[in-house]
């Protein structure tokens, strides 16, 4: 009986880990764009991430947020961390500029200038060759 | 654990139990500690407003002087797109890249401003902010429009 025991365990604990796991993917799903230029990977956590999905809607911290919404996002940062905090904008391949530019635009205005992008490693050269 | 018939049988009888208790053991280890998802990375982006003759894309813009701000310009419109560097129409992304190239190699730095047209996407978008980063450029600015 006890290695039947001890495996059925095991089964048991792999399948609650899994499951916790799977609910542990809170994380918008998002296509990001590719890039070769990027920074080198960074553990530094961002002081606020604003996901652009690719209906070009705004997800912030879970909730769909609008400009003056945003705006006000913005300015409590400021006051909060100063211009240096972290704004990263995870924003899907899809979404177009116009959505973006409103971001950078707001970041800006609120004193803001420590933006980044988020972007997936880009396997080939950008232009396709030299 | 009990051993099972140890007494009789054969002296050279591979115990499987344990080992597959430290194998599904390492299984849950390893899925425990590993991550599916695709690393992701920054980018640093920075924000130009655009001179008033390039904030309407109809208008021809005003002749720049030589190398100081490149603006390239894009506009992509279903699955076409076309691109100006300073007003100058650019037929791929590869010239565009062979251009900016040659700019870096006369040992200028000037600032690049990315002007997407509304309807870009941002795939495209960044694609052209990374080539002329990875260029050699070292000030690349998105533009937007003056609120």
């Amino acid at each position: 009986m006890t290695p039947m025991i001890d495996v059925v365990f095991l089964l048991i604990i792999f399948f609650l880990v899994s499951s916790h796991l799977a609910r542990q993917e809170s994380r918008v799903p998002l296509d990001l764009p590719t890039a070769a230029s990027h920074l080198p990977f960074d553990t530094q956590p961002a002081t606020l991430t604003i996901h652009v999905l690719a209906t070009g809607e705004w997800n912030v911290a879970g909730e769909i947020v609008d400009p003056q919404r945003l705006a006000l996002i913005f300015t409590q940062q400021q006051q909060k961390h100063g211009a240096g905090a972290i704004i990263r904008i995870r924003t899907d391949g899809l979404a177009p500029y116009r959505r973006v530019e409103p971001i950078l635009r707001a970041a800006a205005i609120a004193g803001l200038a420590n933006i980044s992008l988020a972007v997936y490693e880009s396997t080939t050269q950008p232009g396709g060759g030299r | 654990m009990r051993l099972p018939r140890s007494s009789r049988g054969s002296v050279l009888q591979v115990q499987m139990t344990p080992m597959i208790d430290v194998v599904f053991l390492l299984l849950v280890f390893f899925l425990w500690t590993s991550s599916f998802e695709k690393p992701e990375y920054d980018l640093p982006s920075a924000l130009a407003e655009p001179p008033a003759g390039l904030a309407d894309q109809q208008e021809t813009p005003p002749p720049p002087e030589a190398f100081d701000e490149l603006i390239i310009v894009v506009r992509q419109e279903g699955g076409a797109m076309e691109m100006t560097l300073n007003g100058n129409p650019v037929p791929d992304l590869g010239s565009l890249q062979r251009q900016l190239r040659e700019i870096v190699q006369l040992g200028v730095q000037p600032p690049v401003v990315v002007d997407p047209s509304p309807e870009t996407t941002m795939r495209t978008s960044i694609q052209i902010y990374d080539i002329a980063r990875s260029a050699g450029l070292d000030r690349v600015l998105f533009a937007a429009d003056a609120p």
